[in-house]
C-alpha cells in the first residue's frame, strides 16, 4: 500500500493534475471576484444626465398599467421580469449595472408590486425601483432604503421630472 | 494508474466547462422579441408591450449617461416596426434589444443600409465572446 502511495505521489502526471486543478480553482475564484467588484454602483448623480433629455421614463404608473393588459396573470409576471431584465442588461452593457448582486428577478418583481402599491411611489422610475428592490433583497435597513428613495425623488422633483 | 489520472483530469475539465456554461449570459434578444409575436394577444397589446420594452432599454441608457433616444416625448411605438425588421433578419437574432433599438433609430433616421450593416457586423463581432 505504502509502495503504491509513494509511486502515485512521485508520479509526474499526479503533480501535473494537481497543478492543473489548483490553477482552475484559482482562475474560477479570481473570475468571480473580478466580476463582482469591477462594476461601479449607479450613483444618484447620474440622474442629472436626464435633464438634457427632459424625458419621462417607466415608473409606477406604467407598472400598474401592465396589470390592465389583456394577458394572463402569469404572462404579466413574465413580462414584468422581461422589463426588469432589459433594464438591467442595458445598464450592464453601458458599464453601470442597476443591480450588482445575483438576486432573483422574480423576487424583485414581487417587491416592485409592493412598492408601486404605495401611491407615493407611483412617480418613482422603474430604474430606481429595481435598485430599491435589490436593496430590500439584500436585507438593507428600511431607513437606508427610505433615504435612497427620498434622495432620488427629491432630485427628480428638483429637475421637474416628477411632481 | 495512468488511466485514473487521465480520468481525474477529464473530470476537472468537465467541471470547468460546466462552471463556464453556467456563467454564460444570454441577453434579451430577437428570440424573446419574437416570443411576443407568437402569443395570441391583440396586436395593439403586442405593440404596447414591445414599445415598453424599448423604453425600458432606453431608460437604462438614459440613467447610465448615454441615452439612445434623447428626443423629448419620443413615441417608442414608432420604433417597433423598425426593431421588428431588424430581428426579421436571422443574422441579427442574437443582437441584444438595446442595440437593436440603436439600429432601429439609425434606420428611422434614414442612415444608409450599408452603414447599418457595418455597425451590426462590428457589434456581432464584439458580442460573440460575451454570449
Amino acid at each position: 500500500m505504502e509502495d503504491i502511495r509513494e509511486k502515485v505521489l512521485s508520479s509526474k502526471w499526479f503533480v501535473l493534475a494537481l497543478v492543473l486543478v489548483l490553477g482552475i480553482m484559482v482562475f474560477s475564484i479570481m473570475a468571480k471576484v473580478i466580476s463582482t467588484t469591477t462594476y461601479k454602483k449607479t450613483p444618484v448623480a447620474a440622474i442629472s444626465k436626464v435633464v438634457t433629455s427632459q424625458q419621462l421614463c417607466l415608473d409606477g404608473q406604467t407598472w400598474k398599467a401592465i396589470d390592465n393588459f389583456q394577458i394572463s396573470p402569469m404572462d404579466k409576471v413574465v413580462y414584468k421580469i422581461s422589463l426588469c431584465r432589459v433594464l438591467f442588461e442595458a445598464s450592464y452593457m453601458n458599464g453601470k449595472p442597476v443591480i450588482t448582486s445575483a438576486g432573483s428577478l422574480v423576487n424583485y418583481v414581487r417587491y416592485l408590486d409592493v412598492v408601486y402599491n404605495d401611491p407615493r411611489n407611483l412617480r418613482l422610475p422603474l430604474f430606481f425601483g429595481l435598485k430599491i428592490a435589490e436593496m430590500a433583497d439584500k436585507k438593507m435597513p428600511a431607513a437606508a432604503i427610505d433615504n435612497f428613495r427620498n434622495s432620488v425623488m427629491q432630485k427628480l422633483a428638483q429637475m421637474g421630472l416628477i411632481k | 494508474m495512468k488511466k485514473l489520472i487521465a480520468l481525474f483530469i477529464a473530470l476537472s475539465f468537465t467541471a470547468l466547462i460546466q462552471s463556464n456554461s453556467e456563467a454564460a449570459y444570454k441577453f434579451f434578444c430577437g428570440k424573446d422579441w419574437q416570443d411576443i409575436d407568437a402569443k395570441s394577444y391583440p396586436a395593439s397589446v403586442k405593440t404596447e408591450m414591445k414599445a415598453l420594452l424599448l423604453k425600458s432599454a432606453n431608460d437604462a441608457t438614459m440613467f447610465t449617461g448615454s441615452p439612445i433616444v434623447a428626443k423629448n416625448d419620443a413615441n417608442f411605438q414608432e420604433f417597433v416596426p423598425f426593431v421588428d425588421s431588424v430581428y426579421a433578419a436571422k443574422e441579427y437574432t442574437d443582437i441584444p434589444l438595446q442595440f437593436a433599438l440603436r439600429i432601429a433609430v439609425m434606420k428611422a433616421q434614414g442612415v444608409p443600409d450599408a452603414q447599418v450593416r457595418v455597425f451590426a457586423a462590428s457589434l456581432l463581432k464584439k458580442l460573440t465572446p460575451v454570449q
